[in-house]
């Protein structure tokens, strides 16, 4: 059923009132105003201009062309739009139930809150799930259920650059693009495949199923037009909520780093997929943030909000990093994290489990070494202990392995394998 | 038509020949697995093989299963049947059981599990060798949770390992005392 004000889908033409919201939502992102005679809902000053011209051209919309989505509006039940949206809405119940979903209530809250601040007349639509799958992406439904996967979470180094990946995904669903992309699907293959694509979502363990990887990537893959609208409405959204603007760009440059370091070149990090950072993107990302803060809205990180947030997940989605083993990569991200100032007791751990696993030559000095940094960091985890202890053992220095067992079950008393570790203390006694 | 249907039962059973396929293990006998363990079950069990590992269930191996996993050599991976084997940790027989346990927790996330929690690492007797079990706890993706007993035991440079795991909701108890005897009950060949 539409919502008052909005008819079946298909029929919509031209400017709905939303078509406005959208523009009013650009004039107050940018400061500035929109030429009436723009036809696009354009979010950023300048982004469209009329003949197309411009830094950044975009076309008018088509006759026909959905207009944009009304806060609460469901789409009309003789619609195929209601067809897609029930879809989504069973696999949404699958999200709810999924093994691998963060169940944490206060991430939970905050993520839903992020989403609130950048567009608050939706607030209510949209509904976030944050996913256990160790790469980097985030999805949004036509129905407003928005999943973000971990690896995303891992990479990001504040809520400015969490909220670009949000505010470019509320993009597309304010546009309507996912709907266009599942009708593409469901009109060019069948129902199934659509259905297959739909649960994708949900996301792939360390293994990596490529089938399902690639599922996941076709979903969400929008023709150049959409991503760079959906860009100009993440940055507008960002910077009408308070962010820096700048941060969409300089994520997009950490995780290119990160993927040219990675040891196997077809590894996706699905974001990649479906958003192909090309130069010019990242151009225009650059130019309309400067444009932005040059307007006077330069914006705030909320760094240390995000990371307190993070903390408690941080080893565990660092473990689904290192369980993936491309440590190329994972090197790369974590120097990345290190830059943004991640607590040092967890990064130094972080560190030492890579090279331990990775085991080339000198890689065990190198993991013992940074165990022995970790420690000297008081946010360090207990498991840092753990891990010196077993590799000081492995060099025959007995006392002090015997010294770092005692200081991790100081620290975890109730260890999973306390009593195993104090029977081997036991056995090794001379 | 009815002489296509005979002439097609030949090819059927052809076909049927490469299905997999469950055996009988009866109770109260002893059972011999892999040739390399030798245990005594009480209960009647189902067993399936497939590319060398073998599981037993009762109730269906989507709800409970026993896995034998025997024989595994330094720098081969643990096939523990739970989903995709390719690129898995590897053993080293330098390993603690410390090490053994985060190796089983590392191949189950690769396994596409989540929520892997382990806990009760102690010292146990394995057959005649020393060695070790533990608890462990996870969800599949779909959200099925399940909870696992892990035995097993370090010999020569071999490693030798036993995984039973079973729903949350029901059968990991019910069948628990039944796995413990089995368990208990191992000889290493």
């Amino acid at each position: 059923m539409a919502a008052p004000g909005g008819g079946p889908a298909r029929q919509q033409r031209g400017w709905s009132w939303t078509g406005w919201l959208a523009l009013a939502l650009v004039a107050l992102a940018a400061g500035g105003c929109v030429s009436s005679q723009a036809r696009y809902a354009a979010p950023v000053e300048g982004m469209a201009q009329p003949g197309g011209q411009g830094p950044w051209p975009l076309p008018a919309v088509a006759p026909g062309e959905l207009a944009s989505l009304q806060p609460g509006q469901r789409p009309a039940l003789a619609t195929d739009e209601a067809g897609i949206w029930m879809v989504m809405d069973r696999t949404e119940e699958e999200y709810k139930e999924a093994g691998n979903r963060i169940t944490d209530p206060e991430l939970a809250a905050y993520l839903q809150e992020v989403v609130c601040r950048l567009t608050p007349e939706y607030c209510a639509d949209i509904r976030v799930y944050a996913l256990r799958v160790p790469y980097f992406n985030a999805t949004m439904a036509p129905n407003g259920a928005l999943v973000v996967w971990s690896g995303l979470l891992l990479r990001v180094h504040n809520e400015a650059q969490l909220a670009s990946v949000l505010g470019h995904e509320i993009g597309h669903y304010l546009r309507r693009h996912a709907l266009e992309r599942m009708r593409d699907v469901v009109n060019t293959t069948n129902v199934l495949a659509f259905v297959r694509l739909a649960a994708a979502a949900a996301g792939v363990g360390v293994a990596g199923d490529l089938a399902t990887l690639a599922a996941a990537g076709g979903l969400s893959a929008y023709s150049r037009d959409q991503e760079r609208e959906a860009d100009g409405y993440g940055l507008a959204l960002m910077a009408r909520a308070g962010y820096d603007p700048r941060q969409a760009a300089a994520l997009w440059r950490q995780v290119i780093a990160e993927k040219d370091a990675g040891e196997d070149k077809t590894f996706s990090l699905m974001l990649f997929d479906s958003h192909p950072p090309s130069e010019e993107r990242l151009a225009a990302l650059d130019e309309l943030a400067g444009r932005l803060v040059a307007g006077g809205r330069e914006g705030s990180l909320e760094q240390e909000r995000y990371q307190a947030i993070l903390a408690p997940h941080w080893l565990d989605l660092l473990q689904d990093e290192l369980h993936l083993r491309q440590f190329g990569r994972t090197e790369v991200l974590l120097s990345s994290l290190a830059q943004a100032g991640t607590d040092p007791g967890r990064l130094r751990f972080g560190a030492g489990e890579l090279h331990r696993l990775r085991n080339q030559a000198g890689d065990r000095a190198l993991a013992l070494a940074a165990y022995t940094e970790a420690i000297a960091a008081p946010t360090h985890p207990a498991e840092a202990h753990r891990a010196q202890a077993l590799l000081l053992r492995e060099r025959g220095e007995a006392a002090q392995a015997r010294e770092a067992f005692h200081s991790y079950l100081a620290e975890r008393p109730a260890a999973p394998d306390r009593e195993m570790i104090l029977h081997m203390l036991t056995q090794e006694t001379p | 038509m009815k002489r296509a249907i005979v002439r097609l039962i030949p090819v059927l059973l052809l076909m049927m020949s490469g299905c997999s396929y469950f055996t009988l293990v009866e109770s109260g006998t002893s059972q011999t697995v892999g040739e390399v363990f030798r245990v005594q079950p009480r209960l009647a069990w189902s067993m399936h093989e497939d590319h060398g590992v073998v599981f037993w269930t009762i109730d269906g191996p989507a709800l409970h299963r026993l896995t034998f996993v025997p024989a595994v050599d330094s720098g081969e991976g643990l096939d523990l049947g739970f989903g995709p084997t390719r690129d898995l940790p590897a053993f080293a027989d330098t390993m603690t059981p410390l090490e053994i346990m985060d190796l089983v927790e590392a191949t189950l996330a690769r396994s596409d599990c989540h929520g892997i929690e382990k806990s009760d690492l102690k010292p146990a007797r394995f057959g005649t060798l020393e060695g070790f079990r533990f608890q462990m706890a996870f969800a599949t993706r779909s959200g099925l949770r399940y909870r696992g007993l892990v035995a097993g035991a370090v010999q020569g440079r071999r490693l030798h390992l036993v995984l039973y795991a079973g729903s949350d909701l029901y059968h990991y108890e019910r069948y628990l005392p039944e796995v413990t005897a089995i368990i208990d009950s191992m000889e290493i060949l």
